[in-house]
């Protein structure tokens, strides 16, 4: 997609993480728009500091150095717009994962129904459902009270009733609410978002009005089999906004001066709206998916033809929230992807010493190889929780299987800073398990957020920067689905031809991982034949092409299975995840 | 670029400022520059309030719209449980009564809303020393002079009590048969704990407190529940505790000390930590908040194959290092207390600070 600038507007986007801090400079060279340097600093979020300015300071201090561009006045105050012979930036976009999780109530009349709804737009954002409040709840006026008053939550989200539906239930709901926020001291008063029935809206208003901080949005559950996040998504993003704003030290003084020239999202929606973005480029029969692993969150997106799904899970981290994984997995379950014997006992140990020095960096091979099991966990975790999010029509086709995408974009340091690209495919197609054919695309520099937070305000550099080389496609992987168990059964016949004319075939084997290396800027067409009624994107037994780009690995097939069934046997276990990895170059 | 890194203190002598901080927004009590002592209450706050909605028009049986006329109470009326809160004449007489101490907080619609009395949660000092900063609603600093080693986990709990050493060594484990009688009411310091029986044993005794080196993670759960604080300093696991905080507390055996095992929170900038006061300590220095890596800089590593060990900043290389491993990152290489030369991630160290 070829575009050509015409009014260049340079763009600093600042990323503040619960570790880093990151500044990057986007400006046109050569008529197209480029990553021209990037700083990256502890974040300072955090005590002693407590305050966001320090971090965000010394990210941008780096991008000075490195450009030579003056960006800072005397009086420590980012220069913008630009001026005409070249000091400052035309456009500051903020994006913010650093702080606590957003304590959040949720509200609804139905469990399964308008609550569920709720709780799928709390996870939006970088949110903690602290307390759930619904009609079967069992808890009448006076516990609901005191539900909201002990949860002292940040925001509470109300959904319930149908349009034309529920209306009764819905008020003794917002009642309960209300009369909680009234004993709730001012200055501690969550703001609170209607998404419910809109036929008690001007009741709503009536009752809570000048008690909170009261957002009201579409029904995010206008009937029953009818869910509709996406206006409501906009009203909390402005309450994560106000909150952060409150919360954080530094923020609102660091972006008031930049009023009309800047704008501030959660990393995660940033991110989710690139990949969303991303959805309508690539082929509309496949999705885009993309994951960010972060220190105290993972964040998995996923978007067909421009609409995606969105889901933040908190309690998955490889920071601090760290121990918060054994809610949701054994820790049988980490120790299954270990290729070397490390007792039960020690990796339990590693969760909560990680935990208490989140940005410390494993060296050891022992300590790495628990580290990448624990990622490859999260990432089971989360795609369980966010596939309950993907459309109906796309889980029906698919069951338990992941559905196709193209591509899938990886991001956190975890899988981007490995030491090794066998490494973090490895990661990837153990906690992801794609099927079919897709390319893995590494996010190296964390610009996805940037690019999504400066869509609204710049369109065209979002578009030019995903076409350089800032994104480093990783592989592009086949992977058959078959039911065949026994191990070392040809399931899979590969013609290739590479753009320099070499020719090949090639025979995989259930159980095996296969690399067939393609170097950037090289090509090939593949001509895949699935055997013994395999799958391998084109239907059971059904043969197809696919033209392979170059990449870190190349074209590689695993042909493991869906998903995955490791040995029962420990030690053969540990045999079977060490020679994986090795044939992916280890 | 400077490399700022935070910091850990191991002081034998230090001007010590502690975050003293409620667990929910609640009230100070005391004033800044007050002297405390270790038990005074610094701020309370009421950790699970309860509420109580009476429906007075329900239980009259009156419809809501005429039952304010029959509440006798108002809003901000201290109540006592029995209490009348409205009440029906007639030849059917009936009367609505308060199920609770406590204090009105709304009435009308037929309906009242009592906030009921309980004691608030008390935040108390944890060790003797003067009101130095006040947070509104959340808590206090305070500053003492003293020793202060920090801490990496609590389980919430605190005391101040006399040292015990009960292992000679900094790899000693506090097992059960090291428990013995004499330990009652102490504070007791070995190198690990390794069994939830030695706790069991503990608890029994009862010891004042306990503060060791490490101990597996899985002891968790048991530690969350003993009555008094435990106080880790290195890490989870089986290694032993750290020199430079064996020795100091060693040396202190016999001197009473404040364990404040709380759990850390990044950001609020609350660790755990032992404090010994030491109040005739002259000009003590004051630790810094973050320090400068640089040479000769001491450092505690917090990763393996370096877990726990203190070593001296040698070289602080600029850009990024390419370690063995193949892993790229900002490096720092120390000599460790053994000799050896090491080079580690940067974000694998702590400072030490210790005069």
């Amino acid at each position: 997609m070829a575009t050509s600038l015409v009014d260049a507007d340079s763009l600093l986007a600042v990323d503040v993480g619960n570790s880093h801090t990151r500044a990057m400079l986007f400006d046109a060279v050569e008529d197209r728009y480029r990553l021209v340097a990037m700083g990256v600093a502890p974040s300072t979020a955090y005590a002693p500091l407590n305050d966001v300015r320090e971090g965000i300071r010394n990210a941008i201090d780096q991008v000075q150095n490195i450009t030579g561009r003056v960006l800072i006045d005397d009086e420590e105050q980012l220069i913008v717009p630009a001026t005409s012979d070249g000091v400052g930036v035309d456009q500051v976009v903020l994006t913010l994962s650093a702080g606590k999780p957003l304590r959040v109530v949720v509200a609804g009349v139905l469990e399964d129904v308008s609550l569920r709804s709720a709780r799928r737009l709390a996870e939006t954002i970088y949110g903690r459902i602290e307390a759930q409040l619904h009609l079967n709840d069992r808890l009448h006026t006076e516990g609901r009270i005191n539900t909201v008053v002990r949860a002292r939550p940040d925001v509470i989200i109300m959904a319930g009733g149908v349009d034309e539906g529920a209306t009764q239930s819905v008020l003794q709901m917002v009642e309960a609410v209300g009369l909680a926020a009234y004993l709730i001291p001012q200055g501690q008063r969550p703001e609170v978002l209607f998404a419910g029935n809109q036929a008690v809206l001007s009741e709503v208003q009536k009752l809570l009005e000048g008690l909170v901080p009261l957002h009201v949005a579409p029904n995010v559950r206008p009937a029953l089999e009818h869910e509709q996040l996406g206006p409501a998504q906009e009203s909390l993003l402005q309450i994560f906004r106000n909150v952060r704003l409150r919360q954080m030290g530094g923020l609102q003084s660091w972006l008031a001066p930049l009023t009309g020239h800047s704008t501030f999202y959660p990393t995660a929606y940033a991110f989710g709206r690139m990949i969303r973005f991303l959805s309508r480029v690539y082929d509309p029969a496949k999705g885009v998916l993309g994951v960010d692993i972060g220190a105290e969150a993972t964040t998995v997106a996923a978007a067909w033809g421009g609409e995606g799904t969105l889901k933040v899970v908190t309690e998955l981290g490889l920071g601090s929230s760290l121990p918060d994984l054994l809610k949701h997995t054994a820790v049988e379950h980490i120790l299954r992807w270990l290729p070397m014997e490390i007792p039960r006992q020690q990796v339990v140990d590693y969760l909560y010493n990680k935990a208490l020095h989140p940005d410390s960096i494993p060296m050891t091979p022992e300590d790495i190889a628990v580290e990448q099991a624990l990622a490859r966990q999260i990432l089971r975790v989360a795609l369980r929780h966010a596939w309950k999010d993907f459309p109906a029509s796309v889980r029906h086709r698919f069951g338990a299987q992941l559905p196709y995408f193209e591509p899938i974009l990886a991001s956190g340091s975890i899988l981007t800073k490995a030491a090794t690209p066998g490494q973090t495919l490895m990661m990837l197609l153990d906690g992801i398990q794609p099927s079919g054919v897709t390319t893995f695309v590494l996010d190296e520099n964390h610009l996805l957020p940037a690019l999504g937070a400066a869509a609204d305000i710049n369109p065209i550099l979002g578009v030019q920067v995903l076409e350089s080389h800032h994104f480093v496609p990783l592989a592009t992987v086949i992977t058959p689905v078959h039911h065949i168990t026994k191990p070392g059964t040809a399931i899979l016949r590969l013609q290739i031809e590479t753009s320099s004319g070499d020719q090949g075939t090639v025979e995989v084997k259930t159980g095996t991982i296969r690399v067939i290396p393609l170097r950037p800027g090289q090509t090939a067409t593949v001509q895949v034949q699935p055997l013994r009624r395999s799958d391998a994107g084109f239907g059971p037994g059904r043969r197809g092409t696919v033209v392979v780009s170059g990449s870190k690995l190349g074209l590689v097939i695993d042909a493991r299975g869906r998903p995955i069934v490791l040995a029962s046997d420990p030690a053969q276990r540990r045999e079977q995840n060490s020679r994986w990895l090795n044939a992916l170059g280890g | 670029m400077s490399v700022i890194r935070p910091v850990v203190r191991i002081m034998p002598v230090a001007k010590v400022r502690q975050k003293r901080l409620l667990p929910v927004p609640g009230r100070v009590v005391v004033n800044q520059g007050k002297t405390v002592k270790a038990t005074e209450t610094v701020a309370e706050a009421y950790l699970e309030p309860r509420f109580h909605l009476v429906n007075v028009a329900r239980s009259l049986g009156v419809p809501r719209a005429e039952a304010d006329d029959y509440i006798v109470c108002h809003v901000g009326e201290v109540i006592r449980k029995g209490d009348v809160l409205g009440k029906k004449g007639g030849m059917f007489r009936k009367v609505v009564n308060s199920p609770v101490d406590g204090e009105v907080v709304l009435a009308g619609d037929g309906q009242v809303l009592i906030r009921e009395y309980v004691s608030p949660w008390e935040l108390p000092a944890g060790f003797p020393g003067k009101v130095s900063k006040v947070f509104a609603g959340q808590g206090v600093e305070l500053t003492t002079t003293g020793s202060v080693i920090d801490g990496v986990w609590g389980n919430g709990k605190l005391a101040y009590g006399l040292l015990y050493n009960a292992g000679k060594t900094p790899d000693a484990v506090l097992d059960a048969a090291a428990l013995g009688v004499e330990l009652r009411g102490m504070v007791v310091v070995a190198g690990k704990l390794e069994d939830a029986h030695a706790l069991e044993v503990a608890e029994s005794l009862p010891v004042r407190g306990i503060i060791v080196g490490s101990m597996p993670a899985s002891l968790i759960p048991e530690a969350l529940k003993v009555s008094f604080p435990i106080l880790v300093l290195d890490g989870f696991g089986a290694q032993e505790m750290n020199s430079h905080a064996f020795r100091l507390l060693a040396t202190s055996d016999g001197r009473q000390a404040a364990v404040l095992a709380e759990p850390m929170d990044r950001y609020r900038g609350v660790r755990p930590a032992v404090i010994i006061p030491l109040p005739n300590a002259e000009m003590p220095p004051e630790p810094p908040e973050a320090v400068e890596l640089s040479e000769g800089v001491t450092v505690r590593l917090t990763r393996a194959p370096y877990v726990g060990m203190l070593a001296r900043v040698i070289d602080v290389p600029p850009g990024l290092v390419r370690f063995p491993n193949g892993l790229r990152a900002p490096g720092v290489e120390v000599r460790l207390e053994n000799g050896d030369r090491a080079l580690v991630p940067v974000a694998n160290v702590e400072v030490l600070v210790q005069s």
